[in-house]
């Protein structure tokens, strides 16, 4: 999918015609992109809530698209970038004329929650039942309790008891067992079939039908005032929606009855009247950081005056000019940066280079660099032959209702093989390893992750079970391999490091193997071996050599 | 410590094995990364570098009631509400008797017997106010200064300006925290880096005496092999350090290991209460019910505090929110730390550590004079107590106050920020210099708000 056709999707997704179900449902859960973001639920005025919603999504949209902070103009004029307030609230007036906000019953009580819609044709019927039953379900359960007790009060023949009963909880008492005429077994057998029309009812606890967060236009759509001081409460001008000037609002215009989030969808990739070239500009950069560990701007998320300079500008705009002609083919784009000279370049030490420009600014050396959480596992999972290229059927299914890690449950499960990117990201409750390993904090907006090496990666990876069953699968396989102790070593530095040892690192791992296996010379197993080797992949997968990329 | 040391340093590694104060090392770093940042951007004005006056006091320990004692129940006596409803509302009379104890006659209720034993170590705040009415909100602006914005939270500012003077320890530890409103948020680093994050013991639903730390024990290698291997990894290293000549994250990769290393054999050991004699267990109640639990989070929290840990936070479950039978909960809940917390006092005041130790008492809000359920209180962010106690604050003073009702602050009010700068402030740490730049401009824990409030200060 090309990348204005993605964006236009993540914003608008739910405002644009399709063809079948399935595309409509795909994009009005792209449209879920609006609704994702971190808020304040409970005990909020709602205005303040409507406000913040907005800002959360013009500093989304404003870092992730066009690397710009415009968050800093909700208080007041941009201190440094020419985004004046007038056009923060322009945005806002978008934003908040979009609903991704709504009422709905959850755990137990009625709540003002993210926005959800069923999918499938009978999407907002299932959707519907589904909250009506758990609406209801108290009400029903305490209404079995009260037939059940009605049936043991029969029963006993307590009719004073039984009076008062019917008298509290009528639906409760089936009218048959009430009946003066009836005998004492047609009065309970009357009892007994309300409460078989009740208990499956009960029992049978209604399944989440299938949904997702999806934005929708207000109903009457409007502009926003000025918020003195960013304070929701202190009014000041009415500014029409728009965008910002500076990147040309010459020709935005939203029809009557529209919110105006579908043309500002458009307008982000409109190279000719609105902001598509630097949004070009900071997608390109993001790709050469992603390949090569390091934006042509440092700064992904900022390309303000309070950002870094590009360090190669020609280059920036010659990506961001091949991305804009080849229709915004960002698969088109990696290629290029993967093939480019740049990334076949290698990473060793070069006395010169060094001395002028040891921070590799201006890429005279591959960066040699450190793998990230989800390539971590992945690479250890395909050593080991574990690895499950495909995605799981739903990231989300066995998770339930609530699933912000809020609350005191167990960690959610995340021992699947399947690639990292397919593992869901729950905010709150990150799979231990993305924890430990920087990954990007799931609330905020970050291009670039923190890089830190501390004391605690270490401990996971000389520690966790996950990696130790790792290892000891990869040791399976290169016992499987050959009989032979140096072919061993060979293959397992094939299997882990795609390299040959040399000639230390096969003595330093031979002399490892024979060490541990030693003490238990007398009685070697096959269980003792196989420890051995699962120890020395153990090793190579905590070693630097493995976590460098290079 | 100047940025010029740093300089000298030859590397990562040299820095983090040749200072006295390891994980203290990486924070020195973070401080010069941020300073040779600014020094690049020719629109921000140099940063200052973190302020380094004397600090009044080298660590805290934060005791957090999750859920909001009541103010009005503990702390902050008002007999008026035994009398007149006022403006025609409910009011709820505190169930509790009131009375002053020590030289310095601050008044407390019954609920903490122990406590009003060490009356004049403490130093009230009764003028407390913050926003957020419900649990979530209130508890990250309590750890965090913040609700609508995801920030670092108070312990990461601490370790991020003053790094930790364990080798072995991290800066910010925190025991049985709160999985639920705002979770690890309350304890995150946001975009400080990570190794600001408060490492976590336990959570607050579980007993912190079945609390580990994750990746501690090693259960299948013994600890002779794990040296061996470990030999064999550093080796592997320290190989492909030599091909490269000069790489950092080699360097600071094999520091890490050591001090990984290093750590696997501090952590049990800090956690192994077995250590400590009978009379000391006894006396901060552990081994009996009620105070087992915050009984061991206390004691904890001392042994943290001596091994250099700069800040720590112990925290019960969520259990103080009385919404109905608020007597009967407030006793229950009330058993269990005052022990506990008594007996910390007294511990560190006996190991010369009061002095330069901060602690903290307090809740992420107060509790309505009106009533609710019956014998209840809502929640009340407008107004409450937290107090404090050590070296740093005046002992036996009372601030502030709030109305005869304590439904307002009156008297000298202190919201969240003001406590923020001030805890800061004790620490050493200028709350309007202690900045991190992020995403184009500096930010700080207290925002553009916070006055320090002098007046507690010893």
């Amino acid at each position: 999918m090309p990348f204005n056709r993605f964006l236009l999707e993540q914003i608008a997704g739910d405002l644009l015609p399709y063809d079948s179900i399935e595309q409509r449902d795909r994009q009005r859960t792209a449209s879920g992109f609006m609704a994702v973001g971190p808020k304040v639920l409970l005990g909020v005025n709602p205005d303040r809530q409507r406000m913040d919603v907005a800002d959360e999504l013009i500093d989304t949209i404003g870092r992730a698209v066009l690397g710009q902070t415009l968050g800093c103009a909700r208080c007041h004029d941009h201190k440094f970038d020419p985004v004046p307030t007038k056009d923060y609230y322009a945005l806002a007036g978008i934003l908040t004329s979009t609903q991704v906000m709504a009422s709905r019953y959850m755990l137990g009580q009625q709540r003002q929650m993210e926005r959800l819609q069923g999918l499938g044709t009978d999407g907002d019927v299932r959707n519907t039942a589904y909250e009506k039953y758990w609406r209801e379900y108290p009400g029903v359960k305490s209404r079995l309790a009260q037939a059940k007790s009605a049936l043991e009060l029969l029963k006993n023949r307590v009719e004073t008891g039984l009076t008062t009963l019917r008298g509290k909880h009528g639906a409760a008492v089936a009218g048959g067992a009430m009946s003066i005429d009836a005998t004492l077994e047609q009065r309970i057998a009357a009892q007994e079939s309300l409460i078989n029309k009740i208990e499956p009812i009960v029992t049978n606890k209604a399944k989440i039908p299938p949904r997702a967060m999806v934005a929708a236009d207000a109903e009457f759509p409007a502009d926003e005032h000025i918020r003195g001081a960013g304070e929701f409460d202190t009014l000041g001008e009415l500014i029409p929606r728009g965008v910002l000037r500076v990147l040309g609002n010459d020709r935005f215009e939203i029809p009557n009855g529209q919110s105006g989030r579908l043309q500002l969808a458009r307008w982000l990739t409109d190279v000719e009247h609105g902001a598509g070239r630097l949004t070009a500009r900071v997608l390109a950069n993001r790709v050469w950081h992603h390949v090569t560990g390091r934006g042509i701007v440092r700064t992904t998320d900022n390309f303000g005056r309070t950002g870094e300079l590009p360090s190669h500008p020609e280059l920036l705009d010659y990506l961001a000019g091949r991305l804009i002609a080849s229709d915004w083919s960002a698969r088109t784009l990696v290629r290029e940066v993967i093939i480019s000279r740049m990334n076949r370049m290698r990473s060793a030490y070069n006395r010169e280079g060094q001395a002028k420009d040891p921070e590799n600014r201006l890429v005279w050396k591959f960066n040699r660099r450190r793998l990230g959480p989800e390539s971590l596992r992945d690479a250890m999972l395909q050593a080991s032959g574990l690895l499950d290229p495909s995605p799981l059927d739903s990231t989300v299914d066995y998770l339930n209702d609530q699933a912000t890690g809020v609350g005191n449950g167990p960690r959610r499960r995340t021992d699947y093989p399947n690639r990292s990117v397919y593992l869901p990201v729950i905010r709150n409750d990150l799979p231990e390893l993305f924890d430990v390993f920087d990954f990007a904090d799931p609330q905020m907006t970050t291009g670039r992750r923190p890089e830190t090496t501390v004391a605690t990666q270490g401990l996971y990876l000389l520690i966790s079970e996950m990696v130790m069953d790792t290892a000891a699968a990869t040791a399976q396989r290169v016992l499987g391999h050959t009989a032979d102790d140096q072919g061993r070593v060979e293959r397992m530095f094939e299997l882990i490091l795609n390299a040959e040892p040399d000639e230390n690192e096969l003595h330093r791992l031979l002399a490892f193997i024979t060490r541990v296996r030693s003490p238990l010379a007398a009685n070697q197993t096959a269980k003792h071996e196989h420890r051995a080797w699962a120890m020395a992949c153990h090793a190579l997968f905590v070693s630097s050599r493995f976590q460098m990329l290079e | 410590m100047s940025c010029n040391l740093f300089r000298r340093v030859s590397s990562r590694r040299e820095l983090l094995t040749s200072s006295a104060c390891g994980f203290a090392g990486l924070a020195l770093a973070d401080l010069c990364a941020r300073r040779a940042q600014a020094d690049r951007s020719a629109t921000v004005p140099l940063v200052a570098q973190t302020p380094h006056f004397a600090a009044l006091a080298k660590r805290l320990i934060f005791l957090f009631m999750w859920g909001g004692p009541s103010h009005i129940d503990t702390f902050d006596p008002k007999p008026q509400l035994n009398g007149r409803p006022k403006g025609g509302k409910a009011l709820l009379p505190s169930p509790f008797g009131f009375s002053q104890h020590g030289d310095s006659g601050i008044w407390m209720s019954e609920l903490f017997p122990h406590l009003s034993r060490h009356a004049d170590k403490l130093c009230m705040i009764r003028s407390m106010h913050t926003e957020g009415s419900a649990h979530g909100e209130a508890l990250l602006r309590l750890h965090t200064g913040q609700a609508n914005l995801v920030r670092p939270s108070v312990g990461a500012w601490v370790s991020y300006g003053l790094g930790t003077e364990s080798e072995t320890l991290p800066g910010f530890i925190t025991i049985s925290p709160p999985r639920g409103h705002g979770g690890v948020q309350n304890y995150g680093s946001a975009f400080l880096p990570t190794v600001h994050q408060g490492t976590a013991i336990g959570s607050a639903e579980l007993p912190v005496k079945d609390a580990r730390v994750s990746n501690l024990d090693n259960p299948r290698i013994k600890t002779d092999l794990q040296r061996d291997q470990l030999q064999l990894i550093q080796s592997i290293n320290q190989q492909h350090l030599a091909k490269a000549v000069v790489d950092q994250r080699i360097e600071g990769l094999i520091a890490s290991y050591e001090l990984a290393y290093r750590m696997q054999s501090t952590m049990p050991h800090m956690l192994d209460l077995t250590g400590e004699n009978r009379s000391t267990l006894d006396s901060y109640g552990i081994g009996k019910e009620p105070t087992d639990n915050f009984g061991r989070q206390c004691l904890l929290a001392r042994r943290f505090a001596e091994s250099g840990v700069r800040y720590i936070q112990a925290s019960t479950n969520y259990t103080w929110d009385h919404h109905k039978q608020l007597k009967k909960g407030h006793i229950g809940e009330a058993a269990k730390v005052d022990q506990p917390i008594a007996a910390l006092l007294n511990d560190l005041d006996q190991r010369g550590l009061l002095e330069d130790t901060l602690i903290l008492w307090g809740g992420e809000f107060g509790r309505t004079p009106q009533p609710e359920n019956g014998h209840g209180r809502g929640h009340h962010p407008q107004a409450f107590t937290m107090w404090l106690a050590g070296g740093a604050v005046k002992s036996g003073l009372t601030w502030g106050s709030t109305d005869e009702i304590g439904l307002l602050p009156q008297d000298n009010p202190v919201h969240m920020h003001d406590l923020h700068a001030t805890l800061l402030h004790i620490l050493g740490l200028n709350h309007e210099r202690l900045t991190y730049r992020f995403a184009g401009r500096e930010f700080r824990l207290t925002d553009v708000y916070g006055n320090v409030v002098n007046e507690l200060l010893a």
